[in-house]
């Protein structure tokens, strides 16, 4: 098997991220007071949207944010908790409290302290 | 710098070392082209056989593919002590969808790989007893039973998020080697020629860029379906898309290219799907699938009745899990591929009411009105474990102050008539973009024989890429096909790798960096991508005849003559991202190839005798007809069961 430059010849091995700039939201913010480099979202992250930043334990580059598919399981892979999705709803998911008919937005400023506390089952 | 660098955003080093030119070959005995639910399955399973496996994938396969970002449901455990029908049965009573021989093979095997993941690790019954006395809890085995509470058909997956993390470990502690970020671009043949037998396949990093050559005496691709060849489905489509976005149809693409042949691919851009418009997926109210039973009320807090698949009015929430009258049991129309079986909804006449006015718009999934169990059991079991749910919607909603002990989560508004389909709930405004709306999901598969087999020798199939979807049917189909991949790699000769096949396919992988920085490329990957789906839009929409087919297919041609060698990459991932766009283009002509032969069979009154397949032979695309179940004919058993124990014998001992 060939292994050289045979036929190939003009490539630069020099490369560059070249950061998106957002879409509709950021994607994923990072705290930078709380990450501490060790990329574990980046190594989850299956579309590259995160990628490791070239200064050593330094916050990762949100590289694309426009191709993420926000499953958020960079996430989840934060041991930190330094990580945070902002989903792209549009503004348009609301709820209704059942027993004073008050209709709240997700994410509007607002919305009711959160009461809910129980983690999902399985976790 | 040239200006392709620089597009007013800040430059970056890459963080990898980046080596273009460097070509590492591994020499494995079974490859696995995708490490999703039915990769890593498979990839387990020959490995346990002894062969030498090696599974690749785009992206790291711990929470890699759909399945990586969780799963509710596990469908159609026919072969549970407890269920109501067998599999044969089932796929006796069950509709000619095609291939029914491969959605017999993933039933048969449902219930053994559920177990089999138990063993590994995954927690599937609720051990704690949460649910003790839950009308969902099967109380001999502690499962948690979805939609039909009598029989025991399918199962909550009591979680399900951690699927892909206990698959993974399993993988590697079968020693099966792993090559993650790795992209396969095509797969090589004996002597390089279509329909020969596989012998490996071609790949890249999309970390440092390197080349990798894979020989293989088997190859499974388990590469999931092929989206987005409609739409191009970047930013605020991402979040209501329900398909991994990795799945772009490489599997399909490089079996097709080596003579694979392919079945039911006209029916793409037909059903169900998502469209780009639509909400976060199980984001809104809903009273079907993740939700069921959830009850809907009006908006002045009026409920909305239910009834069943008879058209029974249903006066309790428990009612809804109980089967019918004649009902052998509710489960998933999907997978259980059985007329009949359809689950209760709200009643058939709500348009109508609405419209006189007796229920008023929107509707609320009224969560804090439903039993507490069933209601933790919505939130907490489904919406805390699906795909995409979990930190998005459990996590967000619960941020925003929502609380299902004590809220109701509004479905959107829609004109009367589309709460009678599913879609109005489900991803909302199903009529907006209806000719393209759909991205997969009956577009078709790549056809295999009762092994999983491919018509290319050593080439196999499981998962979506053969039509086996959801994850049952996904772990299901890769352990079958990892055991038989394995055993034909067993009885099977190393092929020669052929070096023009390889350095043709060097030269295609790398021409979009060897062109990046001159004059003519100034195509970006995005560019290219709209390009495809504007033929597609135009050529393969609702109305589709031979000459507008024909032309979407020289449109398509034109472009891979001409924005297509001018189309950049300034790194690996932009690499992957232009390939992925000539992948697209294969497929689309792929789907335009089928939908050409169907309507050529329609017109010579051939449609509905048989299964029309298409393949490429010589560079040319031919349509073959076989004929109705064809896999209980000729050489094959006559009886399904036969079948199944036939090509199970090595494995069963």
């Amino acid at each position: 098997m060939h292994g050289g430059r045979e036929g190939l010849t003009s490539m630069d091995n020099n490369c560059y991220i070249v950061p998106n700039p957002s879409g509709p939201t950021l994607a994923v913010s990072i705290d930078p007071e709380k990450c501490v480099g060790c990329n574990s979202c980046v190594n989850i992250c299956r579309i590259q949207t995160l990628l490791p930043n070239p200064e050593h334990g330094k916050p990762p580059v949100v590289a694309y944010p426009d191709e993420c598919w926000y499953c958020a399981c960079c996430v989840e892979a934060c041991p930190r908790g330094a990580l945070e999705m902002h989903l792209p709803i549009n503004q348009r998911i609301f709820f209704k409290r059942k027993e004073t008919g008050e209709v709240f937005r997700i994410g509007a400023a607002d919305c009711p302290p959160k009461s809910y506390f129980k983690p999902p089952v399985g976790w | 710098m040239d200006f392709q660098a620089n597009r007013g955003n800040e430059q970056i080093r890459w963080p990898y070392a980046v080596r273009y030119d460097k070509v590492n070959c591994v020499t494995t005995d079974v490859l696995v082209i995708g490490g999703g639910l039915a990769g890593c399955c498979a990839g387990i399973a020959a490995a346990r056989r002894g062969q030498r496996v090696a599974v690749c994938d785009k992206a790291p396969i711990k929470k890699s593919g759909c399945g990586g970002a969780g799963m509710d449901h596990w469908n159609t455990v026919l072969e549970n002590p407890d269920s109501p029908m067998s599999a044969e049965e089932n796929v006796e009573k069950g509709r000619d969808t095609g291939m029914c021989h491969r959605d017999y093979i993933a039933e048969k095997g449902a219930w053994a790989a559920l177990l089999e993941l138990e063993k590994m690790g995954l927690n599937i019954r609720d051990d704690l007893d949460e649910f003790a006395g839950a009308p969902t809890r099967d109380e001999k085995s502690g499962l948690l039973k979805a939609y039909d509470y009598r029989e025991m058909v399918a199962v909550k997956l009591h979680g399900g998020n951690f699927i892909k993390p206990v698959l993974y470990s399993a993988l590697k502690d079968a020693g099966a080697e792993t090559y993650e970020r790795v992209m396969i671009t095509s797969l090589l043949t004996e002597n390089g020629e279509q329909g020969k037998p596989v012998a490996g396949a071609t790949g890249f990093s999309l970390e440092t860029g390197e080349f990798y050559v894979f020989s293989a005496k088997s190859v499974i691709i388990t590469a999931g379906y092929a989206c987005s060849m409609w739409i191009y489905n970047l930013e605020i489509t991402g979040n209501s898309y329900r398909w991994d976005p990795n799945e772009i149809g490489e599997g399909l693409a490089i079996a097709w290219n080596v003579g694979a042949e392919v079945y039911g691919m006209h029916r793409a851009g037909s059903t169900k799907g998502n469209n780009p418009f639509a909400w976060p997926r199980f984001g809104i109210g809903n009273p079907s699938n993740t939700w069921f039973p959830c009850s809907i009320v009006d908006n002045n807090g009026k409920e909305v009745p239910w009834e069943d698949v008879n058209g029974k009015p249903l006066t309790d929430v428990l009612s809804r899990n109980m089967p019918a009258e004649g009902q052998p049991y509710i489960g998933s129309s999907k997978s259980d591929n059985l007329s009949g079986i359809g689950q209760a909804n709200i009643i058939h006449d709500l348009p109508e009411r609405i419209r006189a006015g007796e229920y008023e718009l929107p509707l609320w999934a009224d969560l804090a009105g439903m039993p507490e169990d069933e209601r933790r059991s919505i939130w907490g079991v489904m919406i805390g474990n699906e795909g995409k749910s979990r930190f998005t919607l459990y996590d967000l909603y619960t941020r925003s102050g929502f609380d299902p002990d004590k809220d109701m989560l509004m479905a959107p508004i829609e004109k009367p008539e589309n709460y009678l389909k599913f879609g109005a709930w489900f991803h909302g405004e199903p009529d907006v973009v209806k000719p393209w709306r759909t991205e997969n999901g009956g577009q078709g598969e790549i056809a295999c024989d009762w092994n999983l087999m491919t018509n290319v020798p050593g080439l196999f199939v499981a998962g979506a890429s053969g039509g086996l979807e959801g994850c049952s049917f996904a772990c299901s189909s890769g352990f079958y096909a990892g055991n038989r991949a394995a055993e034909f790699a067993h009885k099977s000769e190393r092929r020669t790798l052929n070096r023009q096949q390889i350095d043709t396919e060097r030269e295609r992988v790398y021409a979009p960096v060897e062109r990046c920085g001159s004059a003519e490329a100034y195509v970006s990957w995005k560019e290219l991508w709209g390009g495809s789906t504007r033929v597609m839009q135009q050529c393969c929409g609702e109305y589709r005849t031979i000459p507008i087919l024909r032309q979407g297919l020289k449109w398509l041609d034109s472009i891979k003559r001409t924005e297509a060698k001018q189309t950049y990459a300034r790194n690996p991932h932009e690499l992957a991202r232009v390939l992925e766009c000539e992948t697209r283009i294969t497929v689309s002509e792929i789907f335009l190839n089928a939908c050409i032969a169907r309507i050529e069979a329609e017109d010579a009154g051939e449609d509905g005798n048989g299964y029309i397949f298409n393949k490429l032979e010589n560079g040319k695309v031919l349509t073959l007809h076989k004929e109705k179940m064809y896999w209980l004919k000729g050489d094959n058993e006559a009886t399904y069961l036969e079948n199944y124990l036939k090509c199970t014998a090595e494995e069963r001992g």
